[in-house]
């Protein structure tokens, strides 16, 4: 009880949202390998624009029927992958900003990075990287006859075949 | 032609007053438990006590009133509910039940147990599928549409989740602007090549940045749907 009244406390008290700094230190493009990718020019039009780090899984780069919609402080990439639909997003924005010493509070945030979730037929998983938000979402057309939607191994591998394929500081 | 004329504008304005005399009939007195206050008791642990709207004056996620939020799983019919139909009337009326944080496998950093319910279901006057629009609560970008999902991207940032219309007659496509209030799809009972409850799930993420630290997570949306509803029934989505 107490750790709700603090967070509800603490959710009056924050500031309106805003725009993430982008960590570049840690960004660490290999261009060669960039290269020989070859990624689709589509993909590279439709990134241009955006002032973070894009992320996209290896394998799916010249895949048809990428769809990606972008601002300068977000993009979400559509892949459709036999049976199933993969997202990829990144986000520099923030809606709520908020201080708290509430040690539960602060360890349930962190223990949820980088954790998979399965339910609803759907496998995703949150986690930040150069400072910035990004997620997976694993969307199965037929979601209880799909083991790529039961388990986390599928997306496991997309989420370890992620590159920087695009972004500007 | 003048006494012509005053007999329309009477019976127009008769006509309004009953229309308005059968909703409230229709759709009853709405009622809504507290947020947080899961039903039944044992579906899980909400987040009593806290009525913070977190999503302001964003418009109720369906076109048009009477729309019931309670649970699919544990209500009449559904999979830990007490047997029956899933259009049992009695999941088709007042009160209303959060069902934010009910039990599910999901990590949820804001429910009381870590885990819970993304967000809520609504059903929509009646049990019958592809007939009742589910709306844009508020201007953004569509950025992506699944089997059975539409992502709404708000102007605000915030990202609404719409699961289990009807695919074929949805109205949008991937990065289509949407104004408020903009149908969005039918609500229905896809779930991908399985069946749900006819029902739409809505839900609503934020990132908050916690001590400088970001985290994208799922938003209690009931009190804002409380809020929106009544509007709706207003008159003033």
């Amino acid at each position: 009880m107490p750790f709700i009244l603090i967070f509800i406390l603490s959710l009056y008290l924050s500031a309106d949202g805003g725009v993430l700094k982008v960590d570049w230190s840690k960004v660490k493009i290999n261009s060669k390998m960039q290269k020989s990718l070859k990624i689709a020019k589509q993909i590279q039009k439709s990134v241009n624009g955006v002032t973070l780090p894009v992320l996209l899984p290896r394998y799916y780069l010249n895949r048809k029927g990428i769809q990606i919609v972008s601002s300068p402080n977000f993009y979400t990439a559509t892949i459709p992958i036999d049976g199933a639909k993969l997202m990829v997003a990144g986000d520099r924005t923030y809606q709520r900003e908020i201080k708290t010493e509430d040690k539960r509070l602060l360890k349930s945030i962190k223990s949820l990075s980088n954790k998979f979730n399965i339910d609803n037929g759907m496998v995703a998983i949150y986690f930040t990287r150069y400072g910035i938000n990004y997620s997976l979402n694993l969307e199965c057309n037929n979601p209880k006859g799909d083991k790529r939607c039961q388990s986390r191994d599928f997306l496991e591998r997309v989420y370890r075949s992620l590159i920087i394929v695009g972004g500007r500081r | 032609m003048k006494r012509y004329l005053i007999m329309v504008v009477i019976l127009s304005l008769f006509t309004g007053c009953i229309k308005k005399r059968e909703s409230k009939t229709l759709y009853g007195k709405f009622t809504y438990t507290p947020a947080g206050v899961l039903y039944p008791p044992y579906s899980g642990k909400g987040r009593v006590g806290d009525n913070y709207i977190y999503a302001p004056n964003i418009r109720f996620p369906l076109e048009r009133p009477p729309a019931y939020i309670n649970s699919q799983v544990y209500g009449v019919g559904g999979m830990y509910g007490e047997r029956g139909s899933l259009c049992d009337p009695r999941n088709f009326r007042y009160p209303w039940h959060d069902n934010y944080c009910e039990k599910r496998s999901w990590n949820m950093p804001l429910c009381p147990t870590g885990k819970g319910h993304q967000g809520v279901d609504i059903r929509p006057a009646t049990c019958e599928k592809r007939r009742y629009y589910a709306v844009a609560v508020e201007n953004g970008v569509i950025t992506y549409i699944g089997s059975y999902s539409v992502y709404l991207r708000g102007d605000s940032g915030r990202i609404y989740r719409y699961l289990h219309l009807d695919s074929p007659t949805l109205r949008v496509r991937i990065g289509q602007r949407v104004k408020r209030g903009q149908r969005v799809g039918l609500v229905s009972d896809n779930m991908g090549g399985t069946k749900t409850s006819i029902h739409l799930h809505f839900d609503a993420q934020e990132t908050l940045l916690i001590n400088g630290y970001p985290q994208k997570v799922f938003i209690p949306i009931y009190t804002s749907l409380v809020d929106a509803y009544k509007r709706l029934l207003r008159g003033k989505p």
